[in-house]
């Protein structure tokens, strides 16, 4: 059957293993694969964890809208509610019972690229480090 | 400004406002009188403290109010069960002030954003001790007059160790020369502690040796191991002992340095130190009580 719907954002390039999971997180997102890379697109704008993750696994992704190319970076405000998992076992986040739900922001590294930085414990995450949570979650949902 | 604030990270203080605080602790030193008579500061702490713990519970007396409080996580409903939340916003009723040990990071943040009344982190984990380096950076001051342009050895475990890492953030506030961060490889600073030493644009070198950059320091502000942070006590076993501050290092390094020490010490620190000019320790464990007094009275809105 041939596929209706119509690519209106797309964001990358992403490795074909980073692709595969933020695929996971956006429900009606595909991939694409264009000139040997591979891009998230969708009908609908990317949430703003999908946006922030994808700052994180690659320095080079944009948000591409039509024409026009944004960094991902720019289109998030403020901190990320809905997100990963703090790896840090003795974050306050992580404690069975506590209300204290996890919060990151963006943080743009000195030496470029960007990491989470969790609001609480101050503990960032890496690209790295990031992928394997999502590879983590992904396995507990298959 | 101070009045009502909740004081969770040194981070959140600028230059100006732990300037302010400095010059309400030196008026603090001659202080007598009851500005906070029928406050009531409440104590939590979850984790074993002597310094911290005594000179809060001191400096609230001094100034009028009373202190009510627990000293081990062990006395309290939490060894029932009960949540951090729930046991701050009972507090939160009982006190007009919390000020809160625990042995989590981020437990500050959480019970400033549970409590109406203002929340002072008293230790959370292995990230902040804001207070402490408020006490730190009041000491250097006196000591030298000023904090700017002085070199500095943030000595000892620096991954796990609160004071020494909000030292570090505290210094980025003003103008050091350098801060050498003298380490064990293993206890380097955390990520986010050198991110913030270069976004804020601060000199600073890692070492894995005091002796290579002790003749170029003012101050050697040394921790200890604190092994309550290691998940795997081996880890401990092979770090423990790996640095130690002799007399000898300091004379041979022919500078008129002083020694800062958040205390309490294990052996990384020289005894034949004490009664010499260099150790500052005891004069900056003392500070804690006018720098604790006047971050008391600010916040309560209350001018010394």
């Amino acid at each position: 059957m041939r596929d209706t719907r119509q690519a209106r954002y797309s964001l990358g390039p992403l490795s074909p293993v980073d692709a595969v999971l933020l695929a996971s997180l956006e429900k009606d997102a595909w991939i694409e694969w264009r000139k040997g890379k591979h891009y998230l697109v969708s009908e609908r704008m990317p949430s703003p964890r999908t946006l922030a993750y994808a700052k994180v696994l690659s320095s080079e992704a944009r948000l591409r809208e039509g024409s026009v190319e944004r960094d991902p970076a720019s289109l998030l405000q403020g901190v990320l509610g809905e997100a990963v998992r703090c790896p840090n076992p003795t974050c306050i986040t992580n404690q069975p019972r506590e209300r204290a739900r996890t919060r990151f922001k963006l943080v743009d590294l000195s030496r470029g690229g960007a990491v989470l930085q969790c609001m609480y414990c101050g503990t960032m995450i890496t690209g790295g480090k990031l992928r394997s949570l999502l590879l983590e979650e992904l396995a507990k949902h298959a | 400004m101070f009045k009502g604030r909740d004081v969770v990270s040194i981070l959140d203080f600028s230059r100006g406002e732990l300037e302010e605080l400095f010059s309400a602790a030196r008026r603090m030193s001659s202080y007598k009188g009851r500005m906070l008579e029928g406050w009531v500061v409440a104590l939590a702490f979850f984790e074993p403290s002597t310094r911290t713990r005594l000179s809060f519970d001191s400096s609230a007396k001094r100034l009028g109010a009373s202190t009510i409080g627990f000293s081990s996580a062990e006395s309290t409903s939490m060894a029932k069960g009960e949540t951090l939340s729930d046991t701050v916003r009972m507090l939160d009723s009982y006190a007009d002030i919390i000020v809160l040990r625990h042995r989590y990071e981020g437990a500050a943040l959480l019970a400033a954003e549970v409590a109406r009344h203002p929340v002072i982190n008293a230790g959370d984990g292995k990230q902040h001790h804001p207070t402490q380096a408020m006490i730190d950076l009041y000491t250097v001051e006196e000591l030298f007059g000023g904090i700017d342009g002085l070199s500095y050895a943030v000595v000892g475990d620096l991954k796990h160790g609160r004071a020494a890492s909000s030292f570090i953030y505290g210094l980025t506030r003003f103008k050091p020369r350098h801060i050498y961060l003298v380490s064990p490889p293993s206890l380097r600073a955390r990520p986010e502690v050198l991110e913030t030493l270069r976004k804020t644009g601060t000199p600073y070198s890692e070492s894995g040796e005091l002796r290579k950059v002790i003749g170029d320091v003012d101050i050697v502000y040394v921790t200890r191991i604190q092994r309550e942070r290691f998940s795997n006590p081996l880890e401990y076993e092979e770090v423990k002992g790996s640095y130690k501050v002799t007399l000898s290092l300091v004379e041979e390094s022919g500078r008129d340095l002083r020694i800062l020490h958040p205390l309490p010490r294990v052996d990384e620190l020289d005894p034949r130190l004490d009664d010499t000019r260099y150790a500052a320790y005891f004069q900056q464990a003392a500070n804690g009580i006018p720098v604790r007094m006047a971050l008391l009275s600010l916040i309560a809105g209350v001018e010394p």
